[in-house]
Parts: C-alpha cells; structure tokens; sequence
C-alpha cells in the first residue's frame, strides 16, 4: 500500500494547504470581531460593490475595516516570518529575528519622536506622518548597522559583527525610545507603549496596497536566492567554493529584509515572535531546504498574524488587545511545548 | 592542470607566499607538506581563489583563476575541508545535493538526482539518505562531504579538466577512516582529475602522493617524489626535528625519537 503521509506528499502539499488554510483564516476573521458579519453579508457586500449600489452598515464594516485588516494581518505575517527565515538562514543562527538589524527598534524610536514632538510641538500630523517616521526610524538604524559593522581596514563585514552591531544598536534605539516615554506625558507614553505592542487597528485599503506590494514584490524576489541560502548552510567558504558570491548575497538578503518589514512595521507598530517562530516551527515539519521554506513560511506568517489578530478582537470583546501580547500569551506555550519535543537539533 | 607562477601573497609586511612556481597534473595526487605556518593553507586558499596573490599568476588548464565565472568554476573545481559543520538539520541526500547547486537553476533536473545516488552509492552511504546529517559521526560526515564534493565534479566538463583541493581532509578521522579516505582518493586520480591537498602526517602523504611539495617559510623547500622531497636533511630544516628515514614498500617511513 502506497503510505499518504510520505515526506514527498509533505513536501508538495505543504504550499497548497497552507494557502487553503490562510483564505480560511481571513473568512473567519473577517466574520467575527465585535460585530459578527454572515458569509451572505460578505458576499451580498461584494456584489453591490461591483454593482454601485447602497451598503448596509454590517457590509459597510466589511468592506471598510474588517476585510482590509484581515488581509492586513495576513499581509504583515507573512512578511515578517519571510524576514525571520531569511535572516536565519543568512545568520545561519535559529535564534536571529527579522528586527535584528536594528529595524524594529528604529521604527519604534521614529514612532516615539513622532508620538512625542508631534504632539507637543503641534507638527502637521497627516495619516502619512507616523508610517513615515517609523520607516525613516527603521532605516536609519539598519543604516547604522550596515556602516558601523564594516571593517574599517578590509572594508568586510562580517556576520558577527553585524549581529552584535545589530544588539547594539537596538539597545541604543530602544533606550531613546525609553528616555522618550519616561519625559513624555500620559497619553503620548500610553501611545507609544501601544505601538511597541503592534495594532492593526489602523489597517485601511491604502495601506494595504502599500504593504502588499513591497511584501509580495520582496518575497518573489527573495525566492530566488533560495538555493544560494541553502549553500550558506555549510558556511560561507563552502558556499564560495560552490560558486556563492556571499557578499553580494548577504547585502541583497538584507536590503529584502529591511525594505520588507520596515514598510510593514511602520503601519502596524512592532510585531516580535512571529519572525521567530513560524521558520521555528516550519524547519520541524518541512526540513531546512529553504526552497520550500521562504515560500512556506510567508503563507504560515499571514496564518499566525490574522489567527492572532482574531483573538486580540474576541478576547476582550469589545475591547481590543494589543497583539504583541496575543502572540506571547498563547505563542510562546505552543512554541515551548514544540521545542521540547526531541525532534530538532541544533 | 594547475599551474602556479611567481606567486606571492602577503598580508602588510608579512610575506606569507614567495616565489612559487609549481605544476599541478592531472591523474595524480598531489600533497602539500609543512609546518605550522610554512604557508601550505594559504597556498591552498590561493589555489581556491579565497586568497587573490599579490603578485603572480595561477592557471586552471590554459585559463588564469581570475578569468572565470564563479559558476563555471564551481562546476569543474570542489574544495573538502577539515571540518564543516551544519547550523540547521538537513537530510543527507540534501547535503549530497548541495553539490549539485552550481548545475541547476532552480530545481534538480534528473541528472542532479542520478548523479547524487551515484555519489551516495559510490560511499556506502545509500542506506543513510534519510539520515538527519547532524546525527552522524565525525567519520561520517566527512564521508558525506566527500560525497557531495565528488557529486559537484561528477561529469567531465566540456574543454576543462576536473579539479580537487582538501584542505587537511584527514584531520578529525581515525585511522581507518583516513585509510578509506586515501583509497577512494587514489581511485579518483585515476579518472583523471587533479588533486592537490594539504596533508600533516608524513607517512600517510609518503604512502599516497605521487608528488609532494614540501613548503618552508613560504617558500617550496623541495619539490617532487616522496623518496626525493622527505630526505633528512629536508625534514630536520622544515620541521627542526632530526627523523629517522627507513624504506617501506620503496617508500619513505618516517619516524622520530624523543
């Protein structure tokens, strides 16, 4: 008898059935929240969209907010764990997260300013101004440690040298953002605690489109360095000598990642764990090829995120959680339960 | 064939390389010998273009190193180190395949997949394709890397000869691993490849090579069969300890007393 549960039929199925599960996720979560939409509410809404014709209220709150910050979180998720296998794999670390080139703690220390000064100083505040100092926050500090962990005499940079320039500067970034909210008032400090929890409460079609089309665009891209990745797996000499050009490698790797979740952290504010956990929790059911992993751990991203941005509305209802703390409360149990299963070594 | 000419490297004022002129040739084993610091490694590195010389030139067939693609070298030229470790698990037969990389775009075709049981065959390591490689022995792995080197030049390239470096291949093996290391080593020179390695015992580069350069202070000491490169007075200037040198199967055996 032919075995259904070969490695082979894993392999091959795990893309399809991911993304079946995902569209799945998005339904349910576009169906719950603080007011439940039907199935025939979403449909009749898309049909009088297409047609011109007048929303009722629960329709309305489909299209306008529900259906955005669904495809928002699965959106979000799925750049951020892209990120996470990318850089684990470039660091050749299990421990390594997308931010840790100094991204989320720039975007976090761009939000606090603008939380803080724009406040205060009454700047013009347009929707556009937060996204936008997050990202100039973000980029700045991967900039930071792109230049500082160059060597000054052979002009490399080395992978240690990033990851501990990486620590150092989101040290130095969060305790800007710490020093920022310890002068600020209440509710500024109250937004920036907020923000470093990750809401997509803000979610809109704009930003959406945005966000969609940096992720997808990167990790399209970021298909095609899959096998040179792999060879990484054995260092980076060996993968010289299998014809890698690691250098150029490693630069484009982590452009692709700083584009990606900088966008995406600027509109959601900052989302750990997930980067972390879904190449984590993927390596253990597929392997490490990361032909099938970068592919993979996006759809699986998106998955966790809109599963996790479901419970941060239904937990409270109406009230709403941030999701940085959904994520650790019923993340962080799962992913111990799975590490101490003896089944993945290091 | 390889060939080496003036070639220098320095880093600052330390001259590491001086003058090396060599002729590597294919269907024979060629080792390089040294102590600590002679320069062999960087010698090797520089065959592997991981070092760029100072000064000099080395050829691949009639075509300098630096005049090819990192692709179409990576097609006729494999390196085996000492020891290569894994970050994540990976299944054998993935590692084998790794050596395929630089003969397939994006997926394995066919040949990749043949080429890479053959390899795996040619080892005796059929039966661990499925293997998690982390699981492995020290022997072991470096039987599957060896594998996976072999599956990179597995078919001759059109126009180009197929080359192999080690780099101290034999270092973390037991006795009866390098043994099998070296006879898989001398049926591969016999299909025409070349083959140049750093080596540290003597005898077991005495036994194997059928050329053997012998480096000192960045410059080659002597250059030739082992019965000619492993004389006394050589041994005693390049490792400043004085040998005692019998004859074994018309081969030099060489051995110190405290």
């Amino acid at each position: 008898m032919k075995r259904l549960f070969t490695k082979q039929n894993l392999h091959n199925s795990s893309f399809p059935g991911l993304l079946l599960l995902l569209l799945l996720c998005i339904i349910v979560s576009t169906r719950y929240g603080a007011v439940n939409i039907s199935v025939g509410e979403m449909i009749s809404a898309l049909q009088k969209l297409a047609g011109n014709e007048e929303l009722t209220l629960n329709e309305r709150i489909f299209i306008g907010i529900r259906l955005p910050r669904a495809l928002l979180s699965a959106v979000v998720g799925a750049s951020l764990a892209t990120g996470g296998t990318l850089m684990q794999a470039l660091f050749r670390n299990p421990i390594v997260e997308p931010g840790l080139i100094g991204i989320s703690s720039g975007a976090a220390f761009g939000a606090a300013l603008y939380f803080v000064a724009g406040a205060g100083f009454g700047f013009y505040t347009g929707e556009w101004t937060l996204p936008l100092a997050a990202t100039l926050g973000a980029l700045l500090a991967a900039a930071l440690v792109f230049v500082l962990s160059t060597s000054k005499e052979t002009g490399k940079r080395s992978v240690i040298s990033l990851l501990l320039t990486g620590i150092a500067v989101n040290a130095l970034f969060m305790s800007g953002v710490g020093f920022l909210s310890y002068t600020a008032r209440d509710p500024q400090a109250r937004s920036i605690t907020f923000w470093n929890l990750g809401t997509l409460s803000g979610a809109s079609w704009k930003s959406l489109l945005i966000c969609t089309t940096v992720t997808l665009s990167c990790i399209v891209w970021s298909l095609r360095y899959a096998k040179q990745l792999n060879s990484l797996m054995l260092g980076e000499e060996e993968a010289q000598h299998l014809g890698v050009n690691t250098r150029r490698l490693r630069l484009q790797i982590l452009i692709l990642n700083v584009v990606m979740v900088a966008t995406c952290t600027a509109f959601v504010g900052v989302i750990g764990f997930v980067g972390l956990i879904i190449p984590h929790f993927l390596r253990m059911l597929l392997g490490s090829d990361n032909r099938l992993l970068i592919r993979n751990s996006a759809v699986a991203g998106g998955i966790l995120l809109s599963l996790a941005d479901l419970s941060a509305r239904m937990l409270l209802r109406p009230a709403e959680l941030p999701i940085g703390i959904v994520l650790s409360i019923i993340g962080v149990p799962v992913f111990i339960l799975l590490l101490r299963k003896k089944t993945y070594y290091f | 064939m390889i060939t080496v000419h003036q070639l220098n490297y320095s880093i600052g004022n330390k001259v590491l390389l001086q003058d090396i002129n060599l002729r590597f040739e294919a269907g024979k084993i060629s080792l390089i010998i040294g102590a600590n610091g002679a320069g062999k490694s960087t010698l090797l590195k520089t065959l592997c273009r991981q070092l760029i010389p100072v000064s000099g030139e080395i050829k691949m067939g009639h075509k300098p190193l630096s005049q090819f693609g990192n692709n179409e070298l990576a097609r006729i030229r494999a390196v085996l180190s000492q020891h290569i470790d894994l970050a994540f698990p990976l299944r054998v037969e993935e590692v084998v395949m790794m050596g395929r990389y630089p003969h397939f775009n994006n997926r394995p075709d066919k040949i990749d997949y043949n080429v890479c049981k053959a390899a795996l065959e040619s080892f005796d390591l059929s039966a661990f394709a499925d293997r998690n490689y982390l699981t492995l022995s020290g022997g072991e792995k470096q039987l599957v890397h060896f594998a996976r080197v072999m599956a990179q030049t597995w078919h001759p390239q059109e126009g180009y000869d197929r080359y192999l470096l080690l780099d101290e291949p034999l270092t973390f093996l037991d006795i009866q691993h390098q043994y099998q290391f070296m006879k898989m080593l001398l049926k591969i020179a016999r299909e025409n490849r070349v083959i140049v390695g750093v080596v540290h015992d003597l005898n077991l580069a005495a036994q194997f090579a059928d050329h053997l350069v012998l480096l000192h202070q960045g410059k080659i000491l002597a250059s030739g069969t082992p019965t000619e490169v492993l004389t006394i007075s050589n041994i005693t200037t390049a490792f400043n300890i004085k040998p005692v040198i019998q004859e074994q199967h018309g081969k030099p055996l060489i051995s110190f007393s405290v």
